[in-house]
């Protein structure tokens, strides 16, 4: 039987678009990878605060003191469509980074608050898994459920809290009284073929009653008027199942869109940019620009009609790591007559440590004495470090954070696959030729010294290959 | 707060109150049909707020939804005067001020 995290991998490799799935239909497995992706969100923010791939990262952009939501209310769902695809990915990427392993699809699924089911569900109405304080896990001991609360920023940072009031709280007293009236909400918003009014309505109930109920107020809250975390903007999504409700707010606008396929999205909505710097009008078709869809199904029958097959993934990035001493570089045939010749490297990985790369033009010799005033020093291209990584293990490896059209968060601020160096050997080069028009066999040689200028390993600066680039004068 | 039913609210028996701005607390608003209003009397809808929170910078303007209650008899015409209130900690219901946008 195949998890979400593994079906919807093959469902990427295939070309079909990811599902979301109803919380309460998953397996025990897909809870589980759902727990552990939470947990390792948590575990990232508690490792380096700061660490944007971690939970307080994420959850402070809704309120808080980015307080990056609730300010425009027309572009509410085209704001959270973004904010809750950013959160999916980072769970993804969590799961794969605490697993070790790549091939893996986890979606976000929905919490789907217009039903109870005494099977699924706790007395208060909310699913059992969300709910319950502790589980027990697969080797028999009963363990925190990392859905029924978070250490909270907000409690931390803002309101000094320690402890155990550090973490969320949920009084939903009103509840379940309230699923009916849900129901009620949500059968009446389809029939709204109207973008702004439909939105409002939404925005307003069962969203923003949702938030209320579930958050609700207890005297042993902490936080001002005895509020639950999700009662307020500034503290809901610290609250793990904020990501589950809004999935099904986004599920619900999901709908509506299949139900009014030709209503007329504003162009404010359309022109806005939301969070995580996406454009409106990247966010309208889901299922195409972000790539996934929604099922009331369970997992298995969503595999039965999915037909997909294993498929081979690309291979990662494979450094040329040569023996220790300079270089060598063959450039072939070289004309002479250029306006400007210059070395490109290729997904060059910006380095940790500043370095510096010489080239010098056929010298199998050059050395770090050989300096700049050599006749066969061609040029160097110094490289600023970006510093010892302050993040969680992995924040600085942009191969863990690889982009595709089923993912497209912004790219890792250290992605190497289009970088390109570039070196200006213009005058070395053309020392180097002198009066000859061409020169059959042109080899260049790098040498790579470290912040003190001794020589090193040229590993220790990962490029996939290296060309000449020659300008013609005009 | 007085305020008074709409045509549109009268037509979808959904009254609609636009705040100029999302409100620091999340109380539950109640409103009742003015000419009843009475310590006997019951809220003809309710309306949960979501709010800011104290400490949040949102500015966005907000919208109170009620949904009339259809057991309540309560059906509301245009023009009819209705009142919005919040129930204190000792069950009683009391006035509460608004800053009204519009009402639909």
């Amino acid at each position: 039987m195949k998890t979400v995290a593994e079906l919807n991998y093959l469902r990427k490799n295939a070309g079909l678009p990811l599902v979301r799935f109803d919380i309460t239909r998953l397996n025990e497995a897909d809870i589980q990878d759902l727990r552990d992706a939470y947990a390792a969100l948590y575990e990232i923010s508690e490792l380096a605060v700061g660490d944007r791939r971690g939970y307080f990262a994420l959850a402070r952009g809704h309120g808080y003191d980015l307080d990056l939501c609730h300010d425009d209310n027309r572009i509410f769902l085209t704001w959270h469509r973004s904010y809750v695809y950013s959160f999916e990915k980072a769970l993804n990427s969590a799961l794969q980074w605490k697993r070790g392993y790549r091939n893996l699809e986890l979606t976000l699924p929905y919490w789907d608050w217009t039903e109870y089911r005494s099977a699924t569900h706790a007395t208060n109405g909310i699913p059992r898994v969300i709910n319950d304080p502790t589980y027990e896990n697969s080797a028999g001991d009963t363990v925190e459920n990392p859905l029924s609360r978070a250490k909270s920023f907000y409690r931390s940072v803002s309101q000094g809290l320690v402890g155990e009031e550090e973490y969320t709280q949920r009084f939903p007293d009103r509840l379940r009284g309230e699923i009916p009236f849900f129901a009620d909400d949500v059968e009446r918003l389809m029939d709204n073929p109207n973008y702004y009014s439909f939105q409002s309505d939404l925005d307003s109930s069962p969203h923003g009653a949702l938030h209320v109920v579930l958050g609700g107020r207890g005297a042993s809250s902490p936080l001002p008027g005895n509020a639950g975390d999700m009662s307020s903007v500034i503290s809901a999504a610290f609250d793990p199942a904020f990501w589950l409700h809004h999935c099904m707010v986004d599920k619900v606008w999901f709908n509506w869109q299949e139900r009014h396929p030709s209503a007329n999205v504003p162009d404010h909505v359309l022109d806005t940019v939301v969070y995580d710097g996406r454009i409106g009008r990247d966010l309208i078709d889901a299922e195409h620009s972000l790539k996934y869809i929604y099922s009331n199904d369970s997992v298995e029958a969503v595999a039965a009609e999915s037909g997909t097959t294993d498929t081979v993934r690309a291979a990662g990035l494979s450094a040329d790591v040569p023996d220790p001493g300079p270089f060598e570089l063959e450039l072939g045939l070289v004309e002479a007559g250029f306006a400007r010749a210059q070395l490109d490297f290729h997904s060059m990985r910006p380095p940790k440590e500043n370095y510096e790369i010489r080239a010098y033009v056929g010298n199998p010799k050059c050395r770090d004495t050989t300096g700049l005033e050599d006749e066969s020093y061609a040029g160097r291209l110094v490289l600023f470090g970006h510093g010892t990584c302050h993040g969680a293990p992995g924040h600085c490896n942009p191969a863990l954070s690889s982009r595709d059209d089923y993912d497209i968060r912004s790219k890792h601020p250290l992605r190497y696959e289009h970088t390109r160096y570039v070196m200006d050997i213009t005058r070395g080069l053309r020392r180097y030729l002198g009066r000859k028009k061409t020169h059959p066999d042109i080899k260049i040689y790098l040498l790579f010294l470290d912040g003190n200028g001794k020589v090193v390993h040229p590993g220790k600066v990962e490029f996939e290959g290296c060309s000449l680039r020659t300008f013609a004068k005009k | 707060m007085d305020i008074r039913a709409t045509h549109k609210s009268e037509k979808e028996q959904v009254l609609r109150i636009w705040l100029k701005r999302i409100p620091v607390e999340s109380p539950t608003l109640y409103l009742f049909r003015k000419e009843t209003i009475g310590p006997d009397h019951e809220p003809i809808a309710q309306a949960l707020v979501y709010g800011r929170g104290e400490g949040s910078s949102a500015m966005e303007r907000t919208m109170v939804l009620f949904r009339i209650n259809p057991e309540s008899d309560a059906r509301i015409m245009h023009g009819e005067e209705l009142c919005v209130k919040i129930q204190s900690d000792d069950g009683r219901y009391k006035d509460i001020a608004l800053d009204i946008l519009s009402i639909e």
